[in-house]
């Protein structure tokens, strides 16, 4: 049972798509050969930041955290948080992983940094993993 | 009844003592904003923050009776210190008066602040005048200038 990410809007957001797997082979002549793996690309990474938000909120997120790891579960996002302004649906599914059978997990736990009376600022890091069939 | 208030009008105690000889205070409020602008914002959007208060005040250096203590001498003794010793925090009242020489319908602004600088200077051909610049320690105890 996937878990939604709590509606928080992030204040900045970094994607990597992440790679194919494969090893790459380099004869002494400069010859490349390429052993691939498989077709689709794996460990896709983002990063989510939110700037001032309200105690409480980063304390859903922190549930949220809890939620997803006590049972290796994993995180979907859509407009009213992580996906967020994005101004392209094609690339608002790229940042979902729709589709590409790639599932976001938590690569760490949330950092949460006291700003201010009731306020903090919280930085999350995902990892999308493809799991077996 | 109406009345604009000028430099007649204005005074300040330290210590809850009217500095003699005053020639100016001036008194300002600053306060640092939050940005919670976040994804999909087409404007900034902010929370408050933290409230700072500073000012500064002249006066010339004055002396009531002969060998007695100057009219700043409170200013003076907490600003400057000897070696080891911290400088002492002093309690200001900025006040407009409404009634000249009177307490009714004083306009008060009351904190304590420390004294961040002193600038003293003795040129021929003029009276000598100190120069006191504050930082306010937390908030004003008493605000009767703003209502």
């Amino acid at each position: 049972m996937p878990h939604s990410f709590p509606s928080i809007k992030p204040s900045s957001r970094s994607y990597n798509p992440g790679e194919y797997p494969q090893t790459k082979f380099e004869a002494q002549n400069g010859v490349k050969t390429i052993m691939r793996y498989g077709k689709n690309r794996v460990n896709a990474t983002l990063q989510l930041g939110f700037s001032n938000i309200s105690d409480a909120d980063a304390a859903l997120i922190l549930a949220n955290y809890e939620d997803v790891n006590s049972d290796w579960d994993y995180v979907t996002f859509s407009s009213a948080n992580g996906t967020v302004g994005v101004g392209s649906t094609s690339l608002s599914n790229y940042f979902k992983e729709a589709g590409s059978g790639l599932k976001w997990r938590y690569s760490g736990p949330p950092n949460v940094t006291s700003t201010f009376k009731g306020l903090s600022n919280v930085s999350c890091s995902f990892v999308a993993c493809l799991d077996s069939p | 009844m109406a009345k604009y208030f000028s430099g007649k009008d204005g005074k300040l105690y330290v210590g809850g003592t009217n500095v003699a000889q005053l020639q100016n205070w001036s008194f300002s409020q600053s306060m640092s904003v939050l940005e919670i602008t976040a994804m999909g914002d087409t404007d900034r959007t902010l929370k408050p923050g933290v409230r700072s208060y500073s000012g500064s005040a002249r006066a010339y250096y004055y002396t009531a009776t002969a060998a007695g203590a100057p009219n700043v001498t409170d200013l003076l003794t907490a600003a400057i210190k000897s070696s080891g010793t911290e400088s002492d925090k002093v309690t200001l009242k900025l006040r407009l008066e409404e009634v000249s020489g009177s307490d009714t319908n004083a306009r008060d602004i009351e904190f304590g602040a420390y004294v961040t600088s002193v600038s003293m200077s003795s040129s021929v051909g003029e009276i000598s005048s100190v120069d006191f610049s504050f930082e306010v320690d937390g908030a004003p105890s008493v605000d009767t200038i703003s209502t």
